[in-house]
């Protein structure tokens, strides 16, 4: 389960999500919940009013200044409620309830764009930000009233195929299914952003995508790096060090800040969707896997649909089911809820039996220094959770680079002491963004 | 059962943990001495295994005691304590009286270990603070060797150098093979070279300790007595002849890789196993005692902070790291 590499990080043997499998299309469910925000103070006004009816596609709350994309109704039906819905993320978050009424109409004000090569990009653009579709960070898009002095801010387009680098196996079976599509895709990238290089990050160990890219002929429109593939190299700053072979500055630098973005393989085909067939994001891919789940599957889900649809899909629990993670178990968030949406970043939903799930207290730090061999970054966790649990978060930060770490979760997946570093490191990181706020100073 | 029913735990990220825990490390320690506890068994028989049950016994309870007494959970069931009081009782002769070995114990638990705040927070070596103790109050309580079973000499070997001098030591006409074997006075578990050796690579191949404080350790006694004995062959001993006599070879596989007290990154490693091994030697040739590992490890105890300072440059900083 663990061979250390030299730059930190670890080859994990995952219990993949079959890769095999085809993706499954889920009925479409009763009860939808969107909601209104997707991180701390960014917020949609809502579009639509309680009791109003809506279409599946239908915008039904945007953001005027522009910060967060539009939200769209997943399935046609009545808006039942619009109320606070409690989010294991971001506590307590305005969200829209709508009830399906069965037809399933389709409707969206995203219209498609008939041809791709002589599109104009800031229509592309717009058309991609209407429909919802996160394909960089909305900031780093191009200004729509600059986009006529074709500012080349995009240098480097990464399209990552590796996810985390935890499971490769959702961007694996969409790359074998949809490689064909990636050369539209990439026609499209090139139209809107212009960039000098447009790379595509593949798993060397993946035979079925090399072939698929082979047979799609990607090379000829894109450079396809395959890479030998460990833990967090999904990172942006660690994809950034193994294909430029820098490192962006840390704390504090960003990869847009050379001319680099880094989108995902799903997105990418998103946005593509959205462009050609003007369909606005409302399904994703969504992998269900772990111990507690009966019938692993890889499943394509309506935004907003309760968890529990997801498990139902997949054959019910397997035994007891203790935890449910969104995300993979190193750094997925832990889930209370079986009513919770699946959300537009959602992509993995991980179930650990009850018997797998740890509940013995940590222990004081023995020194033992695994954490700083596996460390990704270059840290040295065990100083950083010393320093964090008594409140010397300081120090953490200046002499220790508190801020330097990516939260990949590597350091208490390895503790024997099984102390919860990422825990206390997160703890830090809010105490000192707190006392920041509070006094103007760090 | 309705979906809906379940109730789920809540916790930070990461769900899961690698098996190794602290109780697994200490158990790995504790198969590793078996070789070593079998040789002491027989070249010291009855004594040795009084000794040794009386030390991690007594070990136990103090933990134990101790951990009550200052309301913190117990954990004696982790083997950390009774690998100390093994560990110290390897240090021993066979003759010790059981309430040397006790007093060496609790001064061990309680002094080196648990006002501290227990396994984690010890400064120095907890076997090492029983032992020192014990050197300091009743020297002649814990230095009354005897032969060993098949041998004569009732002396250790470096205890003949040290006191005797060289002539009388070349009488003795030791033997490597034998010292190699454990024919030789000394504590328990310091003796037979070769169980050490055994039990040394099984840590290692377990991937409990690391290779670079034992090789930094041994490069370093095997060096600087090399070059003494080039200096001056006449009046100092060939560099073989101090890996095969006196702890250092307990210590570099089981002493000085304590984890707790030994630096946590392969080059503070390897500098630290090197200082231990210089240490040693300095104490050995130069010093009051015969055979200075406990000194010597103590003193780079202290001097281990100081190493983990050397650190690695965290992605994207500019310049190096003092």
């Amino acid at each position: 389960m663990k061979s250390v590499t030299l730059f930190g990080g670890l080859e994990l043997d995952t219990d993949l999500p079959s890769p095999d499998l085809p993706f499954e299309d889920i009925t479409a469910p009763q009860r939808i919940i969107l909601p209104l925000s997707d991180r701390p103070g960014v917020y949609c006004r809502p579009l639509v009013q309680k009791g109003e009816a809506v279409f599946a596609g239908e915008k039904i709350a945007e953001d005027p200044t522009g910060k967060m994309m539009p939200v769209h109704s997943s399935i046609s039906g009545k808006v039942v409620d619009i109320r606070p819905y409690r989010y294991a993320e971001g506590g307590n978050t305005l969200s829209v309830f709508i009830e399906t009424d069965g037809k399933d109409s389709f409707k969206t004000e995203v219209s498609p764009i008939e041809n791709l090569t002589e599109a104009d990009p800031a229509t592309l653009i717009d058309t991609i930000k209407k429909a919802g579709v996160k394909i960089i960070p909305f900031e780093h898009l191009p200004e729509p009233e600059r986009m006529g002095q074709k500012i080349a801010k995009v240098k480097h387009f990464v399209i990552n195929a590796i996810g985390t680098g935890y499971s490769g196996a959702l961007p694996r079976r969409i790359l074998v299914k949809r490689a064909n599509e990636l050369s539209d895709a990439a026609q499209m990238i090139r139209r809107m952003f212009n960039p000098e290089k447009l790379f595509l990050v593949v798993n060397r160990e993946h035979t079925d995508v090399q072939e698929a890219i082979t047979h799609a002929n990607l090379d000829s429109v894109m450079e396809v790096l395959s890479m030998d593939v460990y833990y967090p190299l999904g990172h942006p700053h660690l994809l950034f060090k193994a294909i430029f072979g820098k490192e962006i500055p840390c704390p504090g630098g960003k990869a847009i800040d050379f001319g680099v973005v880094f989108s995902s393989v799903d997105t990418v085909l998103h946005a593509l969707e959205a462009v050609t067939q003007g369909k606005p994001l409302i399904k994703r891919y969504v992998s269900v896997f772990g111990s507690g789940i009966k019938s692993p599957k890889n499943l394509r889900v309506r935004i907003g649909t309760p968890l529990k649809e997801l498990v139902e899909a997949c054959g019910g629990f397997d035994g007891t089911p203790g935890r449910i993670v969104l995300g993979n178990p190193l750094d997925g968030m832990a889930q209370f809820d079986l009513d919770r949406p699946v959300l537009r970043d959602t992509r993995l939903l991980w179930v650990q039996q009850e018997a797998d799930v740890m509940k013995y207290s940590y222990r004081a730090c023995i020194n033992c220094g695994d954490c700083t061999k596996v460390c990704p970054v270059g840290l040295m966790p065990n100083f950083l959770s010393k320093f964090c649990e008594f409140g010397k978060f300081e120090e953490a930060a200046e002499q220790y680079d508190l801020w330097t770490c990516i939260d990949c979760g590597l350091c208490a997946y390895v503790c024997p002491a099984k102390r919860p570093i990422v825990h206390f490191i997160n703890y830090g990181k809010r105490e000192l963004s707190l006392r920041e706020s509070e006094y103007g100073t760090l | 059962m309705e979906l809906s029913s379940y109730r789920f735990y809540v916790s930070f990220p990461p769900h899961v943990s690698v098996r190794k825990s602290i109780n697994t490390i200490m158990y790995n320690y504790l198969v590793a001495l078996i070789p070593a506890v079998v040789a002491a068994l027989y070249y010291f028989r009855m004594g040795a295994l009084r000794v040794m049950i009386l030390a991690i016994v007594s070990s136990m309870v103090f933990e134990a005691l101790m951990q009550r007494f200052l309301r913190r959970e117990n954990t004696v069931s982790d083997g950390s304590a009774a690998l100390s009081g093994l560990l110290l009782a390897m240090l021993l002769p066979s003759t010790t009286p059981w309430w040397v070995v006790i007093i060496g114990c609790g001064s061990a638990i309680i002094i080196g270990k648990q006002i501290f705040g227990g396994l984690g927070n010890n400064p120095f070596n907890t076997t090492l603070v029983g032992w020192v103790i014990l050197k300091l109050s009743w020297p002649d309580r814990i230095s009354s060797w005897i032969e060993p079973f098949g041998g004569e000499i009732p002396d250790p070997p470096l205890y003949v150098f040290k006191f005797d001098g060289l002539e009388s030591f070349l009488d003795y006409e030791f033997n490597y093979l034998n010292l190699f074997l454990g024919s030789q006075a000394g504590g328990l578990g310091t003796i037979c070279i070769l169980a050490l050796l055994v039990g040394g690579l099984y840590l290692i191949v377990r991937r409990i300790v690391s290779w670079h404080i034992p090789v930094g350790l041994l490069g370093g006694v095997f060096v600087f007595a090399l070059i003494l004995w080039l200096s001056d062959s006449e009046s100092y001993l060939p560099p073989l002849f101090h890996l095969v006599s006196g702890s250092a070879v307990l210590a570099a596989f089981f002493i000085a890789t304590d984890p707790v007290t030994s630096p946590l990154r392969p080059l503070p490693k390897l500098i630290y196993g090197v200082m231990c091994g210089v240490l040693i030697m300095i104490i050995r040739t130069w010093g009051k005692y015969p055979d200075g590992m406990a000194f010597a490890v103590l003193l780079c105890n202290a001097a281990a902070p100081l190493l983990n300072k050397i650190r690695p440059r965290p992605y994207g900083k500019e310049g190096t790291i003092a």
